[in-house]
């Protein structure tokens, strides 16, 4: 059995390296201005304006093979981001904020929600999802990916945004080392009447204790500013 | 988690089955219930909530031990409890797909409830203590402190002298609550047992 377990073990590590991927080089050069602006403005449609309630229904799966459904709920508002965990039934597994300033205060969190590893990273996901990077965006070809954004932030960190051509996106997030630590795609793009949101979202980590969630808009709604 | 998220659930399932307290504090003599089934309306409040969530189902039970428990919207996905097991099935592209843990398995727990309640033990279950019958609402407050955390009490109203329910409210703080408001129940009619197989 342990044997078993290690092999297991090897294997996800395997996969888990060839997954991670590394920076590639931003190319500027060979793209028009038009090129730039259309691509500029593509990435940041995918980017929420305003203050909303976005209600989702996720299901997470993790490396381990666990998994189960929830919806997540998401409040955007101004620079203070609430976010919520339930199961179907409504009861509350996870709630938390982040004010302008960056702290987070956890609200409540049940088993196996109750560590801040987990919150800061639910954290970090819902932010990466929908909050739009502060660093400028710089238009150009992203290795294999294609035309794309880059949002180089200061402290080394990378979002690289690839419009794709059924109007969605897929968003690469790198580290300080420029490894590859999360991606998400974006699909289904619909306009309502006060926005653009994409109804399909798969986002995943690499690494042995990675995870894939699988988000389906429920309903986005706009709230008083 | 598990085990207090099947309290939960029991606490939300058992608001079908006071008709009996409600004889039990009116001095009749208890309704033995062989079904219960209503449709429902979920509301889910919180503070962070600008608007509250908005979910519909159904509910179905038949003694001894035969449960399902659908929601249609948002999410679709039915919990089913018969001859023995607990399954859930959640709809993904269209295909009812099913999933373990979240404590699925302890749910077979709920059924234990039920039955009690169904028999008119509502003083005697181990997990809530009912105070008396008041404006036609009736409150569960948790026996335990680690339970009474995370769910402070639970309000069934009855809907008149029908033996049926109209609403369950749980409350998980002063302003994070679900309440279940119930329709079309019917008591006693006979239930296909397809209804309790896996969709």
């Amino acid at each position: 059995m342990k044997l078993l377990s290690l092999l297991v073990l090897l294997l996800l590590s395997a996969c888990a390296g060839r997954e991670a991927l590394l920076l590639p080089e931003l190319q500027k050069a060979g793209i028009s201005a038009e090129q730039r602006e259309e691509i500029l403005q593509k990435c940041d449609e995918i980017f929420v304006s305003g203050n909303w309630q976005l209600v989702h229904s996720i299901t997470f799966s993790m490396a381990s093979g666990h998994g189960a459904t929830v919806i997540g709920v998401t409040i955007l508002d101004e620079n203070t981001l609430r976010t919520g965990l339930m199961s179907v039934e409504g009861f509350v597994l996870f709630e938390a904020e982040r004010d302008p300033a960056g702290k987070l205060q956890v609200m409540r969190a049940l088993p196996p929600f109750d560590n801040m590893e987990f919150a800061r990273g639910l954290m970090r996901d819902v932010q990466m999802l929908f909050v739009r990077p502060a660093a400028a965006p710089v238009a150009g070809l992203l290795g294999n990916e294609g035309l794309g954004c880059r949002y180089g932030a200061a402290d080394g960190t990378s979002v690289d945004i690839v419009p794709t051509a059924d109007s969605g996106a897929v968003v690469h997030i790198y580290d300080r080392a420029s490894t590859e630590t999360l991606s998400f795609e974006m699909t289904d793009f619909r306009k309502t009447a006060t926005g653009l949101f994409p109804q399909k979202i798969y986002l995943k980590t690499p690494g042995i204790q990675g995870y894939t969630l699988n988000m389906t808009l429920i309903s986005a709604e706009k709230t008083e500013e | 988690m598990a085990a207090k998220l099947v309290t939960l659930i029991v606490s939300v399932v058992l608001g079908f089955a006071p008709v009996l307290l409600q004889a039990q504090e009116s001095g009749r003599q208890p309704v033995r219930v062989s079904s219960v089934q209503a449709d429902f309306v979920q509301e889910k409040h919180l503070p962070i909530l600008a608007r509250p969530i908005i979910s519909t189902g159904r509910f179905v039970f038949a003694a001894p031990a035969s449960l399902r428990w659908e929601y249609f919207t948002p999410v679709h996905t039915v919990l089913l409890m018969d001859d023995g097991q607990t399954r859930k099935f959640v709809s993904q592209d269209g295909k009812f797909v099913e999933e373990g843990g979240m404590g699925v398995d302890s749910m077979q727990i709920v059924l234990q409830e039920i039955t009690g309640w169904l028999d008119g033990e509502i003083s005697d279950t181990a997990t809530f203590v009912a105070e008396p019958e008041r404006d036609g609402i009736i409150v569960l407050r948790p026996r335990d402190q680690a339970l009474a955390d995370i769910i402070s009490r639970i309000e069934l109203k009855l809907l008149g002298r029908s033996g049926l329910m109209e609403s369950v409210t749980l409350y998980e703080g002063p302003d994070s609550f679900t309440r279940m408001v119930f329709s079309g129940g019917l008591l006693n009619e006979a239930i296909a047992p397809a209804v309790f197989r896996a969709p």
